[in-house]
């Protein structure tokens, strides 16, 4: 969809037309949800936050305005700090060590037939959770789910030069997690 | 330099990512920097290989649509109520707030007047009663207060009144309707000659209804409270006198009588008019003939229940100048003895 007639279905929106709103809901939810899924590494979780996501969206969508970032940028800024307050209220170790044995056999055991695609899966997530919270979005955003240097920047609210040395900075920290 | 590496490998990842080159062209391409781009390019190369999630299950996806579009709907209604209501700044706001809490205040202190009118002395709002009175009084001009004062022994005497048919007697009341009355008398030469002749009408009828409530009285009154009855009788009788006196300078042919002509109720007080000349007419005449005066006094009448005292009048010399009402002819009475 064109940033014009996303530009048009947010002004809709913003109106209360249930429609528009529909639409953007659509457009953006798989992107929002697979995001929040990378970051917490768990399924109902996603889906919870997800949903705070849209309703912190559809509550605050008047005093939204097109700055020159897309929409799904304002969402995963929302996505982002959602996040945040979740490892903070739960308190949580983050992630295991990726040589961990519990882990290791749990992943093996339950399922015989998980292939090669799913344990790399498992341990980038396992990995990703432990890099900082703007290294984290850079590697899922950029390689994850393919967003632009200049569309992260508006995300992660730097410059695209802070995000080219956090993407250096985010993959020689994966690489030694993952070594 | 950290800006010329970080510069390099984007340069690198895109032209990767883009098909355009591979990590081992890139390396080449870059041999100073190649030591620190090939592990950042492999990982990378990882990430990019990961399948994606898979996306929000349908069920759990129309579900939350369905409570998204809920929630959007229940703003809407919102957003409608605050857009038709009138939009008040804060200090509109409460500028509004203070008038309606004025108002408000207004009413209830109306509400608390209103009610406090019909008190009688004991009662929860009679203070305010009396506390309305004196603002009444500070907000009148001066030449006007004197209509009050008549108005305030009104009041009296149906508190009086009221606390007669309880079995009850106020000396304070007593007391305060002689004070108002004689304030009255006092200040009515002030007036001018139409403005006299209209108060004194006023006061003769009132004093008319209130010497027959202090008769009344006498027969609820007991020890010392009586023979406070009693002297007030005497002394109301007296003010009459000189209140009759007064207004005869104005009307002597129309006098009003020290009996009214019907029995007083505590309501007959309210909404009182001033005598016509008809109406006074009406009823019997002082004269300064051959009727002999009397002076008020405390007495008993033969004809009265034992122990009833009333009113009693004392014959005066003939040819004296002074006049006294006529004594109604149902109640003789007796010279009383010193």
């Amino acid at each position: 969809m064109r940033i014009r007639d996303e530009g048009q279905l947010i002004q809709r929106a913003q109106q209360g037309d249930l429609t528009a709103l529909s639409e953007l809901y659509n457009l953006h939810v798989d992107r929002i949800y697979q995001y929040v899924r990378y970051r917490t590494g768990d399924d109902q979780t996603a889906e919870d936050i997800t949903a705070e996501v849209f309703l912190r969206a559809i509550e605050s969508l008047d005093r939204y305005s097109d700055q020159g970032a897309p929409f799904i940028a304002w969402l995963y800024r929302i996505a982002s700090a959602r996040v945040i307050d979740y490892w903070r209220s739960s308190k949580r170790q983050q992630t295991a060590p990726l040589d961990d044995p519990l882990l290791q056999d749990d992943l093996v055991d339950t399922d015989d037939a998980i292939d090669i695609d799913f344990l790399q899966h498992q341990s980038l997530q396992t990995a990703l959770q432990q890099l900082t919270d703007d290294q984290q979005n850079v590697i899922i955003l950029k390689f994850l789910q393919g967003l632009s240097n200049a569309e992260i920047a508006q995300v992660v609210g730097k410059t695209e030069g802070a995000v080219k040395a956090l993407q250096r900075r985010a993959l020689e920290a994966l690489a030694r997690l993952l070594d | 330099m950290p800006d010329e590496i970080d510069s390099i490998l984007d340069r690198c990842l895109d032209d990767i990512a883009a098909g355009r080159e591979t990590i081992d062209s890139c390396l080449r391409r870059y041999p100073a920097q190649a030591a620190r781009l090939a592990v950042p390019l492999q990982v990378a190369k990882r990430a990019w290989a990961i399948p994606p999630l898979a996306p929000l299950p349908a069920d759990k996806r129309g579900a939350l649509e369905s409570r998204l579009l809920r929630r959007a709907g229940q703003l809407r209604s919102k957003s409608e109520i605050r857009s038709t209501a009138p939009r008040l700044t804060v200090w509109r706001r409460g500028l509004a707030v203070g008038a309606v809490s004025f108002g408000v205040g207004i009413l209830l202190l109306g509400s608390v007047v209103s009610a406090s009118a019909s008190s009688v002395p004991g009662d929860v709002f009679y203070p305010v009663k009396r506390a309305t009175e004196q603002v009444r009084l500070t907000l009148v001009p001066e030449h006007q207060q004197i209509h009050l004062h008549l108005e305030f022994a009104q009041q009296r005497l149906q508190e009086a009144c009221v606390l007669s048919e309880r079995g009850e007697v106020s000396e304070d009341l007593l007391a305060e309707i002689s004070s108002e009355t004689a304030l009255v008398l006092e200040r009515v030469s002030a007036l001018s000659p139409e403005k006299q002749a209209v108060l004194l009408t006023s006061l003769t009828n009132f004093q008319d209804q209130h010497l027959q409530i202090l008769e009344r009285m006498t027969v609820l009154a007991q020890g010392n409270t009586r023979a406070k009855v009693l002297a007030e009788l005497a002394d109301s009788t007296a003010r009459r006198q000189q209140a009759v006196e007064l207004l005869d300078r104005f009307v002597p042919t129309s006098v009003p009588t020290n009996k009214p002509s019907k029995e007083l109720r505590p309501t007959d007080l309210k909404g009182e008019t001033r005598p016509t000349q008809a109406n006074s007419t009406a009823k019997p005449r002082l004269t300064d003939t051959a009727e002999p005066e009397v002076t008020p006094v405390a007495t008993k009448t033969p004809h009265a229940t034992p122990g009833k005292p009333t009113p009693k009048v004392e014959r005066t010399p003939p040819g004296q100048s002074e006049r006294t009402p006529k004594p109604p002819p149902q109640k003789p009475v007796k010279t009383p003895k010193k």
